[in-house]
């Protein structure tokens, strides 16, 4: 009976024992999406875009080297972040959950490539790519009223 | 056969409930997170800041009551992409020009330091109309967005 209950477990959350031992997840999806890939895409967004006033419009986009080179980081981060979603037990990890984040990995190399170009109008469309990837996924696995 | 303890079936469902509970991922951004949808509002003032930024862009405009004075409101759009999409560009909307928007208050109402609302379409000063909200985020289906017609 003890083995057939823990069968049963394992198999609802996707997760068997090698990978268990195999890797240490120390955050859930949430934990991910909070200390890591909304920190990293807020200085996508950040560093990327205009603010315009009676006086004229400013850009927000880099302008040293320092800078340009925290964006490469964070879009790094975007990118690898895709690899920590799809790690056995964390989410669901169906064709869906596995296609969406790779779909966050390509977004954030647009913005790493970006970066690396210095192309201000295209880190501001990676931006873009970026929310629209987050969307994608929060419309097909997010909690309605939260 | 023997039957199977309760406990474990107890056990068993609440194991998997907490699974179910810890793929669902909270939005940054989920219109219900931040803004009332039963607190519907139409706005009339001056721009005077434009945000064009991602996620969201944002106008800020200047609201004048009928004591004169005024009370400033951030409007959150769309991201600038999808503004794009629906005719509107970072030069569509000039500072110091009159509009109009409709759309859904914060719920935090203390409008410190500004008053926030989820805009739903924008009046343009020329008297063109745009639909200048996100699809997708949980917003009202109030025939606002053009691409609720599709979903």
């Amino acid at each position: 009976m003890h083995r057939l209950l823990i069968i049963i477990l394992l198999l609802l959350s996707n997760v068997n024992a090698s990978d268990q031992t195999d890797y240490v997840l120390s955050f859930d999806v949430h934990g991910i999406m909070e200390h890591i890939l909304y920190p990293s895409s807020a200085i996508v967004w950040g560093n990327a875009g205009y603010v315009i006033t009676e006086d004229g419009e400013q850009s927000l986009a880099p302008t040293t080297e320092e800078e340009w080179h925290n964006i490469e980081d964070h879009a790094a981060m975007i990118m690898e972040t895709a690899n920590l979603l799809i790690l056995p037990g964390r989410g669901p990890n169906n064709e869906e959950w596995i296609r969406l984040s790779k779909k966050l990995a390509v977004t954030g190399e647009l913005a790493f490539k970006a970066a690396q170009a210095k192309d201000v109008d295209a880190l501001f469309d990676a931006g873009g790519a970026i929310y629209q990837s987050c969307l994608a996924c929060h419309e097909r696995y997010i909690v309605p009223n939260e | 056969m023997r039957s199977i303890r309760p406990s474990y079936i107890i056990l068993s469902i609440t194991c998997f409930l907490l699974i179910i509970i810890s793929f669902q991922v909270r939005a940054h951004h989920a219109f219900a997170a931040e803004f009332d949808a039963n607190s519907p509002v139409k706005l009339s003032g001056k721009v005077i800041k434009i945000e064009w930024i991602n996620p969201h862009a944002w106008i800020h405009i200047e609201v004048a009551d009928e004591s004169g004075s005024s009370q400033i409101w951030m409007i959150e759009g769309g991201t600038p992409n999808t503004l794009i999409r629906s005719g509107i560009n970072k030069n569509s909307i000039k500072p110091g020009t009159e509009i109009i928007v409709r759309g859904f208050q914060a719920k935090d109402k203390t409008c410190k330091p500004a008053c926030k609302a989820n805009g739903r379409d924008i009046t343009l000063s020329n008297g063109e109309k745009l639909f200048m909200g996100s699809s997708g985020t949980g917003a009202p289906r109030d025939g606002t967005d053009p691409r609720e017609l599709k979903r």
